[in-house]
């Protein structure tokens, strides 16, 4: 096998429990390897955008959570970006084609057909769907005209639903926990 | 105020206060703070990784900021 060859991957991850824009937190972060790493706020979010280089989309990944969070005790990731639901535009920037022909495809007017429905109506003109769901139907049927990564489209995915269960869960009464543990049986996590 | 070491930076840090940013002195790793006038922020590095993504960085946090500006 040749050696693994190193790529740059791109993601943001957006934090909480800590101040991370602080010179504390930028200096703990920096030591902890986190040069490679722009940090700012949205609207009160906290972020740290990633170019970081590794092996693959996850090692990336997961070197970018354990750095952050052992640099600053308390903070906790929130989301992880790209974000794994996407515009009709963000699919076409994603897999560098026209709108008009994600729309035709989508449409089933041209291709394959069977790609996934939208998974959200926002209103009447915006739909959403989700990534990992095309970034698959892309792959499978050759129709992006760059590589997509249905496996870091699945991992994103399924950490940001990870974060959201953590931040929901602390919200709900424990009667109603019995029936997130009965959803998530069902899954490769039940014990 | 300091002058940044790195080229791509300073452009970066100049497209900014263009925009109406403020950019306030920092110590240590930080060499200061971007901000716009509502809500986005940004740290600039003093010795970023790769001086030249860190400015595309900044630049495109700017370019991206959805706030008002009054210019």
């Amino acid at each position: 096998m040749s050696p693994a060859t190193k790529k740059t991957y791109t993601f943001t991850l957006f934090v909480q429990g800590a101040d991370v824009l602080s010179d504390d937190g930028l200096d703990a972060l920096f030591e902890a390897g986190c040069d490679d790493a722009t940090f700012g706020a949205r609207d009160g979010a906290q972020y740290g955008e990633f170019d970081r280089e590794a092996i693959s989309f996850s090692a990336a990944l997961s070197s970018a959570i354990h750095a952050m969070a052992s640099a600053l005790p308390g903070l906790e990731i929130v989301r992880v970006e790209p974000d794994d639901l996407v515009s009709m535009a963000t699919i076409a920037e994603r897999s560098r084609r026209s709108r008009e022909s994600i729309r035709l495809l989508a449409a089933e007017q041209r291709g394959p057909g069977g790609f996934p429905p939208p998974i959200a109506y926002v209103d009447q003109k915006t739909r959403l769907w989700h990534w990992p769901d095309v970034a698959h139907w892309l792959t499978a049927h050759d129709k992006a005209k760059v590589d997509v990564d249905p496996e870091a489209a699945d991992l994103v995915a399924a950490l940001n639903a990870a974060y959201d269960l953590r931040e929901h869960t602390r919200r709900l009464p424990k009667a109603a926990l019995a029936l997130i543990d009965e959803a998530l049986s069902a899954t490769r996590l039940a014990r | 105020m300091r002058r940044h070491s790195d080229k791509d930076i300073r452009k970066a840090v100049k497209l900014a206060l263009e925009a109406k940013w403020t950019l306030e002195e920092g110590k240590g790793h930080r060499f200061g703070t971007l901000r716009c006038s509502d809500g986005c922020e940004v740290a600039v590095w003093s010795t970023p990784r790769n001086p030249t993504t860190h400015a595309k960085r900044i630049r495109e946090t700017v370019l991206r900021c959805p706030h008002e500006t009054d210019s």
